[in-house]
C-alpha cells in the first residue's frame, strides 16, 4: 500500500477520533495532519495495522500537549459546532446539537486516559494498542476500559436527567 | 476456575480480547454463576450505551484528498528546511567561509608584496568615488521557493480575496472544500492582509511556480469574491458561481485560471 492509500485508508478515522477526543475541529484537522506529516518525516515502516496504531498514538499524544495549553474547549465547540449536514431541518439540528452536548459534556467529564481508552476502543483498536497509546500494562485494560465505561455511562445518565429536569422546569414556567 | 473472575477478565471476554484457554476458563464459570453473567450483561450494557453517545460526536467529513496535499507539501517543506540547515549544508558553510577567507588572506599578502602585479594594480586604481556596490540577487534556493498561507473562518459565508501584482501566466487555483473556512497560500515572501471574510495577497516579485498560487473556498459559500490585478475571476452571488473573467478549466472541484498577459480581457493592464 503506497502514501496516497495508506492516508485515504487512514485519515478519515484519524481525523475523527481527533476531533472526538479534543471537541475542536480545527485541532482535529491539524493534528491528524501533523501526524502523517511525521510519519513521512520519519520514514516509519511497517504493516497497515501497525502504521494506524502509530499515528493514533502520536495523534493522542499531541491532542494532549494541545489540551494542556488550550482549556477553552468547551467555549470553541459552542464557537464552532461540528456539523455534518448543512442543510439539516431546524429540529433535527437542536435535537442533535443536545445529543452532542450531552455526550461531549459525559465525556469531559472523564480524564484523559479514560477518553482515550473509550475512543481508541471506539476505533476499533485491540487492547494492547490501547495500552500502548495510554502507557499501561496490556492486561489492565479490560479493568481500566470497564471502569471508564461505567463513568461515561453514569455521567450520560446524570447530563440526561439534568437535561430532563430543565425541560419539565421550562414547561412549568 | 477458582473464586469470580475480575472485571477487567469479564470485560476483555466480552471484547474478545482474551486468549483461547481464559475463554474456555471464563466461559466454563459463566455456566454456573447468575452473579457473574449479570456483571456481563451490565458491561455490555455500558458498552452498548458508551458506543451510541459517542456516535452522537459527529464530525464533519474531511475532504481527504486537501488534507493529503497538505501533508505532502508540508512534509516537503520541512525536508527542504532541515536539507538547508543541517549538518551537511553547515558544513559547506564553513568550508566556504574558510575558503574565503584563505583567498583574501592571500590575496591580500601577494597585493602588500612590493612588485607584485597586484600591488601595481592597487596603486593605478581610479581613487576617486565612492565604491560602485552592485546589487547582487539573493542566492535562490535550489529546491524552489516555500509557501506560505492563510487560512480564515467564515462567519456568515461572505468571502473576498484579491490578488494583486500577479505576473501574466500565472496559474490560479481555485478548489471547492467542505467545512466553514477559506485558505490562500502563495509563495514565501508574498505579503498577506486579512480582515473580516477579507484576504488579500500581494504577490509582487516572488518567484511564482504552476500551482503554488492557491485559493480554498468553502463549497456552501453564500457570496464570495475572487479578484486577480482587480478583475474578477471568481464570484458567488447567492450561492451560485460564475467566472466573469478569462475562462477556468475545471477539474472536479479545482477551477485553474491563467492570468493573461497586458491588454488581454482579465490581462494586468496597469
Amino acid at each position: 500500500m503506497n502514501f496516497d492509500e495508506l492516508f485515504d485508508d487512514l485519515y478519515p478515522g484519524l481525523h475523527r477520533y481527533c476531533a472526538r477526543l479534543s471537541a475542536d475541529a480545527d485541532v482535529a484537522e491539524d493534528v491528524a495532519q501533523e501526524a502523517f506529516v511525521r510519519l513521512l518525516e520519519r520514514k516509519v515502516q511497517g504493516e497497515p495495522a501497525r502504521l494506524r496504531a502509530w499515528l493514533f498514538k502520536v495523534a493522542t499524544h499531541l491532542i494532549r500537549d494541545q489540551v494542556k495549553i488550550r482549556e477553552n474547549r468547551w467555549r470553541l465547540l459552542e464557537e464552532n459546532p461540528v456539523l455534518p449536514h448543512a442543510h439539516a431541518p431546524p429540529d433535527e439540528v437542536v435535537e442533535r446539537r443536545e445529543r452532542e452536548g450531552m455526550a461531549r459534556r459525559a465525556l469531559d467529564s472523564l480524564d484523559e486516559r479514560d477518553r482515550t481508552l473509550l475512543l481508541m476502543r471506539e476505533e476499533g483498536f485491540a487492547y494492547r494498542e490501547m495500552a500502548e497509546a495510554v502507557g499501561v500494562q496490556s492486561t489492565s485494560v479490560g479493568t481500566l476500559l470497564a471502569r471508564a465505561r461505567r463513568r461515561f455511562g453514569k455521567a450520560v445518565e446524570e447530563i440526561e436527567g439534568e437535561s430532563l429536569k430543565e425541560r419539565i422546569h421550562e414547561g412549568a414556567s | 476456575m477458582k473464586g469470580h473472575p475480575e472485571e477487567g477478565l469479564l470485560q476483555a471476554y466480552l471484547d474478545g480480547e482474551v486468549s483461547e484457554s481464559e475463554h474456555v476458563r471464563v466461559a466454563g464459570h459463566l455456566m454456573g454463576c447468575a452473579a457473574c453473567n449479570r456483571t456481563l450483561d451490565e458491561l455490555g450494557g455500558l458498552a452498548a450505551i458508551a458506543g451510541s453517545a459517542l456516535a452522537a460526536l459527529e464530525t464533519r467529513r474531511p475532504d481527504v484528498e486537501a488534507a493529503r496535499w497538505r501533508v505532502r507539501r508540508e512534509a516537503a517543506t520541512r525536508r527542504r528546511r532541515a536539507e538547508a540547515t543541517g549538518w551537511g549544508a553547515g558544513l559547506r558553510r564553513r568550508v566556504a567561509v574558510a575558503a574565503s577567507f584563505f583567498l583574501l588572506f592571500g590575496v591580500g599578502v601577494a597585493a602588500a608584496m612590493p612588485g607584485s602585479p597586484l600591488r601595481s594594480w592597487w596603486d593605478a586604481r581610479e581613487p576617486a568615488g565612492s565604491p560602485v556596490v552592485s546589487a547582487a540577487s539573493a542566492p535562490e534556493d535550489a529546491a524552489g521557493p516555500t509557501e506560505v498561507g492563510v487560512g480564515l473562518e467564515l462567519r456568515d459565508g461572505a468571502l473576498d480575496v484579491a490578488f494583486s501584482a500577479v505576473p501574466a501566466g500565472v496559474g490560479i487555483e481555485v478548489t471547492l472544500v467542505d467545512g466553514d473556512r477559506a485558505a490562500v497560500f502563495a509563495p514565501e515572501g508574498a505579503h498577506f492582509e486579512t480582515g473580516s471574510g477579507r484576504i488579500h495577497v500581494e504577490v509582487g516579485t516572488v518567484r511564482v511556480e504552476a500551482g503554488s498560487v492557491r485559493v480554498e473556498i468553502p463549497r456552501n459559500s453564500i457570496n464570495g469574491v475572487v479578484r486577480v490585478n482587480e478583475a474578477i475571476y471568481l464570484e458567488v452571488v447567492a450561492g451560485d458561481l460564475s467566472f466573469p473573467g478569462p475562462p477556468p478549466s475545471t477539474t472536479g472541484d479545482v477551477i485553474r485560471f491563467e492570468v493573461p498577459a497586458a491588454g488581454t480581457p482579465g490581462g494586468t493592464d496597469g
